[in-house]
């Protein structure tokens, strides 16, 4: 399960078990959160997701889709 | 190459190639040889690890930590190289890192994760329960503890 990193009242990373995972498109596992988003919704998440991952998740559904 | 002790195979003998080059598509390109630190640096714009067991160190230096407030700080990675994309952090458990302070305090992290990452450094924000000075600088290290990792990863 996700956890969000939060530093100065903004998300500055997702965390899994050991890992902290960057908010950057290029990021192979920033793309597998994604995809868990997609395919798991808030379960994958602790807490709310979080709005822009909601968004970048939405709108790789929304490509994958069109594919 | 092979070369055996005698003219039949046993189970103690192996084979050894070298100077081979595997490429993509259908023209072959002349052999390159690279040296080891060109083939480490290629293999750092994806991954690097910092490793204490590799030191054979019980209190591996990891970081310069820069102390906010007595429970924050943030320790700065500069990487080997350029990465693919903005790494992911590996790490041991937390556990198995303190922030030794200018004012010769040892803190126990209690978390590590990424502040801000790009192609060229990281900021990993550290976590204690107390006793950090804000505006001092500190160290981060392995907390007796010889196998404790930090990890870049910019895989594809």
């Amino acid at each position: 399960m996700y956890i969000k990193n939060i530093k100065r009242g903004l998300i500055v990373s997702v965390q899994i078990n050991d890992k902290s995972i960057p908010l950057d498109p290029a990021n192979s596992d920033y793309q597998k959160v994604l995809d868990d988003i997609i395919e798991q919704g808030a379960d994958c998440f602790e807490g709310d997701i979080p709005e822009e991952l909601q968004a970048a998740a939405d709108a790789k559904a929304a490509t994958q889709e069109e594919i | 190459m092979f070369t055996a002790a005698s003219s039949s195979w046993s189970s103690s003998d192996y084979v050894e190639f070298s100077d081979v080059q595997l490429e993509l598509g259908k023209i072959a390109t002349p052999f390159e040889h690279r040296s080891y630190g060109e083939e480490l640096a290629s293999c750092q714009r994806y991954y690097y690890k910092i490793n204490s067991a590799e030191n054979n160190a019980n209190y591996q230096r990891f970081a310069m930590v820069n102390c906010e407030d007595s429970t924050n700080a943030e320790a700065l990675f500069i990487h080997p190289v350029t990465m693919r994309a903005s790494p992911s952090l590996e790490t041991t458990t937390y556990t198995g890192f303190h922030i030794f302070s200018a004012n010769a305090t040892r803190q126990l992290s209690s978390a590590l994760f990424i502040d801000q990452s790009s192609p060229y450094s990281t900021g990993v924000g550290l976590v204690v329960a107390s006793g950090l000075t804000g505006g001092y600088v500190g160290l981060l290290d392995a907390d007796n503890n010889k196998t404790a990792t930090i990890a870049f990863s910019a895989e594809l």
